[in-house]
């Protein structure tokens, strides 16, 4: 019994003594902090997908890459450079891809399911940390190979960024030009990267300020075709449009509410241009601003509670916020001599605008907490900001070799790309919502 | 005769009634030098690690660390770079006192690669353009503003990255200065921001930097370097 306690003293010294020994090399650990960041863009390797016993005519995986770089926070790496194309997981060697300096790999194969529709399987491997991180399914029909294209874009972007991928969103734009010695507007939707446009509408009158509604289903826009501004609405599967507004002078600058019952425009029937509330469901109309300036380009922000828009009631045009309740204006822009076409980011926080510093024009952001401006484009032939839906990137007009083309332009990437030129000029571009 | 056995029996009895705090005292003074021992076993297992690194692998970190301006790379790179057999005669020949100098009690390995490896290690150490202060907290304080510079050249922000979001890591390093462990100790929250984190270290994957302060001051390696906690918190994003 002696030892018995003689022993059971002695492990609870040992452990005391362990505990002190361990405790040694812990005390002195000390944290470094890293406040900065150099944000180069993350280099990824989108191998060519294979068929399992299908063929498939596009090529999936250039989509995919092309979506990627044009988002401008991936760098991906060239086919011919690859030194080897896995298929499969098995046939995954990290070190080929840590010599190309990869951080990604994306592998991916087609299948055909029971029903006869085709399944891309692809997986997303972390190279550094050797380990698959992820896998994805998409499935559609051979005539959807482009819109698989884009989703399993969506996803990967997704994964890597932890923000909603835009490759699956479209684009509404004006295209104009002159034939047979008149002018030829045309409505057009297209994917963001410019392929499968759509045409909407064709008119010998002006088309302008398309919108989206926030379900993305039907576009309004302003069309003079009955001699003088009328603002439509149209959707886009049925092709269906209705007359919303027909009043003398302005009608302009369609703006759809986040919850599609209301749209905000800019009307001059009172005199001068004034902002209204149209309730879409009963016609009723509702005057927003009383200001002998013009008042116009009205962008809701998320909440459906505010309005921004353009005036030059100070002497210049700047940007204004009215708080639909108690129709409060109030002055946001103080920056510069000329601020106008807001376009508010989906986190309502930063304002995508026209800005004039030393007598040059360029498309900015403004973060509405800090109220600091960036310049994102640097010609004066820039205009018509529109905000992708992930706040991310944006778009606009400008000139190219004297004809309007598309571009866009990250928010934080600082990448550029511009869509396919067309014949004419191409402007006023507005972003879809993303896909329901 | 009676006198030396009663002393025996005192002596006994003695022993007796203090046996067990005796055995106490010296099984724990057993321990506390098994332990000893221990750290430097634990210690001398280091070595081949270091020396395993196999050659693929290093070649993959050149290619990250090529655009890097990166304090001491360029000279420690073509040294790995080097095959071994050409570096040892040269090196070994010219710094191996200064290698005994810097590390007297760890060079008991009888590996003579290693001491190669350390010599030459050594041999660039001396060029290198940083610049330790004595003494040790300042002479710390030089390496975590160079290890934080180096993480910030390989720190990509994802686009959802706003300020105040942070997250902390701790790595686990070798002498070498190769990170042997990551583990997320405190998330942000935001799964891509923590991989973003988790990207820059291993697209580090090795701090030449900490190999030189193992070189130049081992004890101190092991008090601060040898486990490392890195809080990640951006100060210089847009939102």
């Amino acid at each position: 019994m002696d030892i018995m306690l003689f022993m059971a003293r002695l492990s609870r010294q040992l452990l005391v003594a362990a505990a002190l020994l361990s405790a040694l090399p812990s005390h002195a650990e000390l944290t470094i902090k890293v406040t900065r960041g150099s944000d180069q863009p993350t280099v990824i390797a989108v191998v060519p997908f294979v068929g399992r016993g299908v063929q498939v005519d596009t090529d999936v995986a250039a989509i995919v890459q092309a979506d990627l770089q044009r988002s401008g926070l991936f760098n991906p790496i060239e086919r011919a450079q690859m030194l080897s194309m896995p298929a499969a997981k098995a046939d995954v060697y990290y070190r080929d891809w840590r010599l190309l300096g990869a951080d990604y790999l994306v592998i991916g194969e087609f299948n055909e399911t029971a029903s006869g529709k085709l399944q891309l399987t692809f997986s997303l491997f972390s190279v550094l940390g050797q380990r698959e991180m992820w896998s994805h399914q998409v499935t559609g029909s051979r005539t959807q190979l482009r819109d698989m294209a884009h989703l399993a874009s969506d996803k990967i972007y997704q994964q890597i960024t932890g923000l909603r991928g835009i490759f699956s969103t479209r684009v509404a734009y004006v295209n104009a030009y002159m034939e047979g010695g008149q002018m030829l507007y045309r409505l057009l939707v297209a994917d963001v990267d410019g392929a499968r446009e759509r045409l909407l509408l064709e008119s010998r009158q002006p088309i302008m300020s398309p919108a989206w509604s926030s379900d993305g289903k039907e576009i309004a826009y302003v069309s003079f075709e009955t001699g003088r501004p009328a603002i439509f609405r149209q959707n886009l599967a049925t092709a269906a449009r209705q007359q919303l507004t027909d009043f003398a002078g302005l009608n302009s600058a369609p703006a759809w509410s986040p919850d599609g019952t209301k749209m905000a425009l800019a009307l001059s029937k009172d005199g001068n241009p004034e902002l209204y509330l149209l309730d879409l469901d009963s016609g009723q109309l509702d005057r927003l601003t009383r200001h002998f300036a013009i008042d116009t380009e009205p962008t809701w922000t998320p909440d459906g509670r505010q309005l921004l828009f353009t005036s030059d009631r100070g002497g210049t045009p700047q940007i204004y916020r009215l708080e639909l309740a108690s129709k409060k204006v109030q002055r946001i822009t103080w920056q510069g001599t000329y601020n106008a076409r807001p376009s508010l980011a989906p986190d309502g926080r930063t304002l995508a605008l026209i800005h004039r510093r030393d007598s040059h024009y360029r498309i900015a952001a403004l973060d509405l907490v800090t109220e600091r401006i960036i310049e994102l484009t640097d010609t004066a032939l820039d205009e018509s900001p529109t905000v992708a839906p992930n706040g991310a990137m944006l778009m606009y007009a400008t000139k190219q070799d004297d004809s309007g083309v598309l571009a866009a332009v990250s928010l934080d990437a600082g990448v550029k790309y511009l869509l396919p030129a067309q014949r004419g000029d191409v402007r006023e571009p507005a972003w879809s919502p993303f896909p329901r | 005769m009676a006198q030396p056995l009663a002393t025996a029996i005192k002596l006994r009895r003695q022993i007796a009634r203090f046996g067990d705090s005796l055995a106490v005292a010296v099984l724990l003074s057993l321990a506390l030098h098994a332990g000893v021992v221990a750290l430097f076993f634990i210690h001398s297992q280091r070595p081949p690690e270091r020396t395993v690194v196999t050659p693929p692998s290093i070649r993959a970190s050149l290619v990250e660390l090529s655009p890097k301006a990166a304090p001491a790379a360029p000279e420690v790179k073509t040294q790995r770079r080097t095959p071994p057999p050409a570096v040892r005669p040269a090196v070994s020949a010219q710094v191996v006192p200064a290698t005994v100098k810097a590390a007297p009690q760890r060079d008991d390995d009888r590996s003579a690669e290693r001491r190669q490896l350390l010599a030459a290690a050594a041999a660039n150490g001396a060029a290198t353009p940083l610049q330790a202060v004595e003494g040790g907290d300042e002479q710390a304080a030089s390496y975590i503003a160079a290890i934080a510079a180096l993480l910030a050249e390989q720190w990509s922000r994802p686009p959802s990255a706003r300020l105040g979001m942070s997250a902390k890591v701790r790595i686990i390093t070798v002498p070498t200065g190769r990170v042997v462990g990551i583990s997320v100790i405190d998330s942000s929250g935001s799964e891509p921001f923590d991989r973003s984190v988790q990207l820059a270290i291993e697209r580090v994957g090795q701090f030449d930097i900490i190999a030189e302060l193992y070189r130049r001051d081992p004890a101190l390696y092991e008090r601060q370097f040898r486990q490392l906690e890195i809080l990640f918190t951006p100060e210089d994003l847009r939102l």
